[in-house]
């Protein structure tokens, strides 16, 4: 009897060890990233992950790269004294909680070598502390969400993503208006994951690109933080991994050696005979130029291109193009209207099959700029392709200002018509300006060309993604900023005291009382069979 | 298939007749009813987003009660007492087979367990109403808790029908079931918390899919269904459940 039932132990074990090995070989096989799919049904779908990202793993794991996401999330410092506190408490918890739930989907996809870390200040300080000095982080800066990849091979890079900051929009309320003493911050969007993928892009990419900005034809340039300035696009560069420099051509006219690409921001006259030599043949090197033409009030600040438009085939116009507006409210009958100052800001379609703008016109983003030139190719230049970016629709005019005074009205006598306001150039390498001994040579250079204003600090909250794209694309980077973020937007529930009660009432004594009732019911009639 | 049917049917009778699985019903909507207004509170004294509130729900003591106590409780009987009256004989004799016993009463206890759940997701649906909240919840993330609480449930339960067919003990199988759920809720984050398994990928992979409270504080109830999770939690239930039939039979030989 003895054997017998050792027997049948031993037909237990070697059962259940069969068993247990088909369950872990079907956990594992099911864990692999290729078998593994994510369904979503959060809120909003704040977990989902834009195609490109997806991408963007897949090449993490194709090149072996380990990424690991380090959270430093602070403890609240006691209870909120007053409202404005408890409301940033509040927004800093849906941060984290967001950065979680997408960090989530990271992990999911990335497979192995994806870590993700949260640091836990009380719970092992030492680890907390170790994390903290390799990353540089400190208390100060609050919950920063820190991006590292580790490519093989490579120095491990890192990249410091602060929630509030560059994960949130938060709207801060204007204190000074009237009757808003009592509003407070409200965090309108969830910008995430084009954040987290823009910084992981930035960190695979060898090296740090240079960015140089063109210098002495643009006396109005700044990088300041007003509305015509360029401080966003400069800062939003630098955290993409660009280095942005300044090129001054008044000194040296030869294109620096490290650039990358050359961007010339609303240049008032056109390159003189050495820069545009210089750009010139940097290009037919494969070099990459980004030039932002731009309407101006003075006559002689509208440069139409020069001798460097001669070389490459375009030509800028000297008038602004306006295009008539759409008459939203219907008055009209389906006329576009004209003479209202909005004509000035032509809005756009895009080139669907071009890099840069082929996700703006997926995502049907909507394009403005201000001050618009019209663009058009001239001559034939040799081992030179130009392709349309940019164009107006076909209810669009040159505004001429006679007397100068500014006329938003269509001309009467005069067909309406689109115009080109971007272009996208490619010019063939000349081999002989290559240094001999250069490896894996370029092929074509490449120059970008938007003539109306679009990236300055007022434009770059909404057509940002345009000139970012641009600059990836130009600098070899493909596109990933344009990737349609799930833009969570948050419901704060309010509820009176009197509903509170009625709840209580419900759910403490209506549910329960009513499976008593229930239960009570069902034994009674049993009792009775 | 059809004595599979049939066991489950009685089976399923047998708890909705049964006065302690009413008992539990009252105790858990009682504790879940008074948790669930207090989280109501919160949220309006501190207006926190209402879409937070489904999932932070499903993370109140009494879910954690409800996983580790109930599953010993509802299987206890399943076999253990069958073979304390005799009755497990009769059983073993019948013209069914050993896997439809088996899947007849996993079965039977699973279903129970989520109709024990179920009047929680039609809550949510009623506060929404303008008397209550007057909000629309989100209820992705309801949905994939109750995917998530089934699945969880459904494992425990298969062990919990493991330990019953292993004694005649009711209560002893009840013990090793609450022990085992324990175990599973508690364990792998005291292991984690002791072990550095960040440099170890592959015993860092195993904590993660046994931690299967957080997996579902942090995946199912914040409407993530992750299909590798759903496969690991089928997987188990497969393992225990053959498991219970190896065990059947080989008190059948024996």
């Amino acid at each position: 009897m003895k054997w017998k039932s050792l027997g049948l132990w031993v037909n237990l074990l070697v059962g259940g060890a069969l068993a247990l090995a088909i369950w872990v070989l079907m956990a594992w096989v099911a864990s692999r990233p290729a078998l593994r799919t994510l369904v979503d049904l959060t809120p909003q779908q704040s977990s989902s992950v834009d195609a490109i990202t997806i991408d963007l793993l897949k090449e993490l794991r194709g090149r072996q790269a380990d990424l690991e996401f380090h959270q430093f999330y602070p403890p609240f410092e006691g209870q909120a004294a007053d409202a404005l506190k408890a409301q940033e408490f509040r927004i800093r918890s849906r941060l984290r909680e967001l950065t979680k739930l997408l960090l989530l989907s990271y992990q999911a996809l990335g497979g192995d070598q994806v870590k993700v870390i949260e640091h836990d200040l009380y719970g092992d300080p030492q680890k907390t502390r170790e994390a903290a000095q390799r990353f540089d982080y400190r208390d100060s800066a609050g919950d920063v969400l820190v991006v590292a990849v580790r490519v093989p091979g490579k120095e491990p890079r890192f990249r410091k993503l602060s929630l509030p900051l560059d994960l949130g929009r938060i709207e801060m309320p204007n204190t000074a208006a009237p009757m808003a003493k009592n509003q407070l911050p409200v965090l309108k969007a969830f910008v995430g994951e084009v954040q987290i993928s823009s910084a992981i892009k930035s960190l695979l990419v060898e090296g740090t690109p240079a960015v140089y900005v063109l210098m002495g034809f643009s006396p109005q340039l700044s990088d300041g933080a007003t509305g015509g300035s360029y401080g966003m696009l400069f800062g939003a560069l630098q955290k993409l991994g660009f280095d942005v420099k300044r090129w001054d051509a008044s000194k040296d006219a030869a294109v620096p050696a490290d650039a990358a690409l050359v961007v010339a921001l609303e240049p008032v006259r056109d390159f003189n005979d050495k820069v545009t030599e210089s750009l010139h043949t940097w290009v037919k090197r494969g070099g990459r130029v980004f030039v932002n033409y731009a309407w101006n009030e003075l006559d002689d600040w509208n440069p139409t291109g020069g001798k460097f438009g001669q070389l490459l085939g375009y030509e800028v116009g000297a008038r602004p193009v306006f295009h008539k507006i759409r008459d939203t409210s219907g008055k009209t009958g389906g006329r576009w209207l004209d003479n209202d100052p909005a004509v000035k800001r032509p809005e756009l379609g895009v080139n669907p099959g071009h890099p840069i703008t082929r996700r703006l016109a997926q995502s049907r983003t909507g394009l403005e700029v201000r001050h618009a030139r019209a663009i058009r190719e001239i001559g034939s230049p040799a081992g030179v392709r130009r392709d349309v970016l940019l164009v107006t629709g076909d209810q669009g005019w040159q505004a001429a200002f006679p007397e100068g005074q500014q006329d938003y009205r269509a001309p009467l006598n005069v067909k309406l018509a689109s115009f080109d306001v971007g272009m996208a150039i490619e010019v063939d390498v000349d081999p002989a300006l290559l240094p001999p001994d250069t490896p894996n040579p370029p092929k074509t250079g490449h120059v970008v060309l938007v003539a109306g204003q679009f990236c300055t600090n007022e434009g770059m909250p909404y057509y940002g993604d345009l000139a970012l794209n641009i600059c990836n694309w130009l600098t070899e980077r493909k596109v990933l900023l344009d990737l349609k973020s799930s833009g969570y937007e948050a419901k704060y529930l309010q509820v009176q005291p009197p509903q509170i009660d009625r709840i209580g009432f419900f759910l403490v004594y209506g549910v329960p009382g009513l499976f008593l009732l229930l239960g009570g019911v069902v034994l009674y009639l049993r009792r009775r069979q | 298939m059809n004595g599979a049917w049939v066991t489950f049917k009685k089976e399923l009778f047998a708890y909705l007749v049964s006065p302690v699985s009413w008992l539990i019903a009252v105790l858990f909507y009682l504790m879940r009813g008074y948790e669930l207004s207090r989280l109501v509170a919160h949220f309006a004294d501190n207006r926190l987003d209402q879409e937070l509130l489904p999932t932070l729900s499903y993370g109140l003591t009494s879910t954690f009660l409800m996983v580790m106590l109930v599953p010993g409780i509802l299987t206890m009987r399943c076999f253990a007492e069958e073979r304390r009256t005799g009755s497990i004989e009769t059983l073993l004799t019948a013209p069914v087979r050993d896997v439809d016993v088996v899947l007849g009463k996993w079965g039977a206890a699973a279903v129970f367990y989520g109709l024990l759940w179920l009047p929680s997701v039609l809550v949510l649906h009623v506060l929404e109403y303008g008397w209550f909240l007057d909000a629309d919840l989100a209820f992705g993330p309801v949905f994939a808790a109750y995917l998530g609480m089934f699945l969880l449930a459904g494992l425990l339960l298969a062990f919990g029908c493991f330990a019953s067919s292993l004694t005649d003990n009711v209560l002893l199988a009840a013990l090793l079931t609450i022990i085992f759920c324990f175990g599973l809720l508690r364990l792998p984050n005291l292991v984690a918390g002791s072990v550095d398994v960040a440099g170890n990928y592959y015993l860092r992979e195993l904590l993660d899919k046994l931690d299967v409270m957080r997996n579902f504080a942090e995946w199912f109830a914040r409407g993530l269904i992750d299909t590798s999770q759903v496969v690991f939690y089928l997987g188990g239930i497969g393992f225990f459940l053959f498991l219970t039939g190896i065990s059947l039979q080989s008190r059948r030989i024996a």
